[in-house]
């Protein structure tokens, strides 16, 4: 893929998956995975810091003999997220208006 | 290496340097990561993780970043206000001062240098000598016509050889003690998050 990710895309991203259902450290991982390049070890920290601005929670549950860490999505988080969703189609648009040469004007 | 050995160098890197509480909390993270990747992709995950000590890097300078104040961008309303400002101890390990580091260095190799020096070529030159000659010595035996003699002068010689192969290797292993000793001196006591070379 030849366009990064920032980190306000990814914090978007992680917590878009949540909007769909909470999910631990390695699930989130798989399914961002799945259709970014990101490595292994980007998601720890982004996860502190959303959780530390209160855009998430975590639970412990109970999994083959040991806990497993869950996290949620809060209210704070939904806003956050729209937020992103709404500067992201925004910022597409105009991406998308430069790239077709329709920004001259007649 | 064992995701056992993985997590515990990972919490060697981090401990001191972040609150306990939180290297907890990182230790955690990545120990249940390694459950829930399962026994199959260990390797794998470790691959992609790269060394611990790349890993604790990275979070350490992820730390750092986030110590400083996010920089509000106009009209993008993704910074909230109010993040609170760190209340973290430094991510720096505390240790000895590198100058002082740098001292007993120098210290070290003008009263030890000699020695290990001496010790390590000595060693060694005896050692390819024993070799050679040793080697040079069975060689000859070829020419011996008694089946006794063959032998007294072939073992003799392939004795002195193996003789000297130790000592070289005795060599080799006190240079390798000795920068081992150094590395480990330089990340248990001297302070800083120095960018070190990978490997343990």
């Amino acid at each position: 893929m030849i366009f990064q990710l920032t980190a306000p895309l990814l914090d978007g991203c992680v917590l878009a998956i949540l909007e769909q259902g909470d999910a631990y450290g390695y699930s989130l991982t798989q399914q961002l995975k799945g259709e970014i390049d990101i490595s292994e070890s980007t998601l720890y920290p982004v996860l502190r810091r959303l959780q530390r601005e209160g855009c998430l929670t975590v639970y412990d549950r109970q999994f083959q003999g040991r806990n497993r860490r869950y996290y949620a999505i809060t209210p704070t988080g939904r806003e956050l997220l729209s937020d992103c969703r709404g500067s992201w189609s925004d910022y597409t648009a105009r991406v998308a208006r430069i790239l077709s040469g329709g920004t001259r004007d007649e | 290496m064992s995701k056992e050995t993985y997590l515990r160098f990972l919490r060697s890197y981090l401990t001191g340097r972040l609150p306990a509480g939180e290297v907890e909390e990182i230790v955690r993270y990545y120990t249940e990561y390694f459950a829930d990747a399962g026994e199959s992709r260990e390797q794998a995950v470790m691959a992609e993780l790269g060394s611990p000590e790349r890993l604790a890097q990275q979070i350490l300078g992820q730390r750092r970043q986030e110590e400083l104040v996010p920089v509000p961008e106009p009209n993008s309303g993704y910074w909230q206000e109010g993040v609170p400002a760190a209340e973290y101890a430094p991510a720096v390990r505390r240790g000895i001062p590198t100058w002082a580091y740098i001292l007993l260095l120098v210290l070290a190799a003008v009263f030890a240098g000699p020695v290990l020096v001496g010790l390590v070529f000595g060693l060694g030159l005896a050692g390819v000598l024993c070799v050679v000659i040793g080697l040079g010595v069975a060689g000859g035996a070829v020419g011996r016509f008694s089946l006794a003699g063959f032998l007294y002068q072939a073992g003799g010689g392939l004795i002195a050889s193996a003789v000297g192969l130790v000592l070289l290797l005795g060599a080799i292993l006190i240079v390798w003690l000795t920068a081992k000793l150094l590395r480990w001196f330089r990340n248990t006591w001297v302070e800083g998050g120095a960018a070190y070379e990978e490997g343990y």
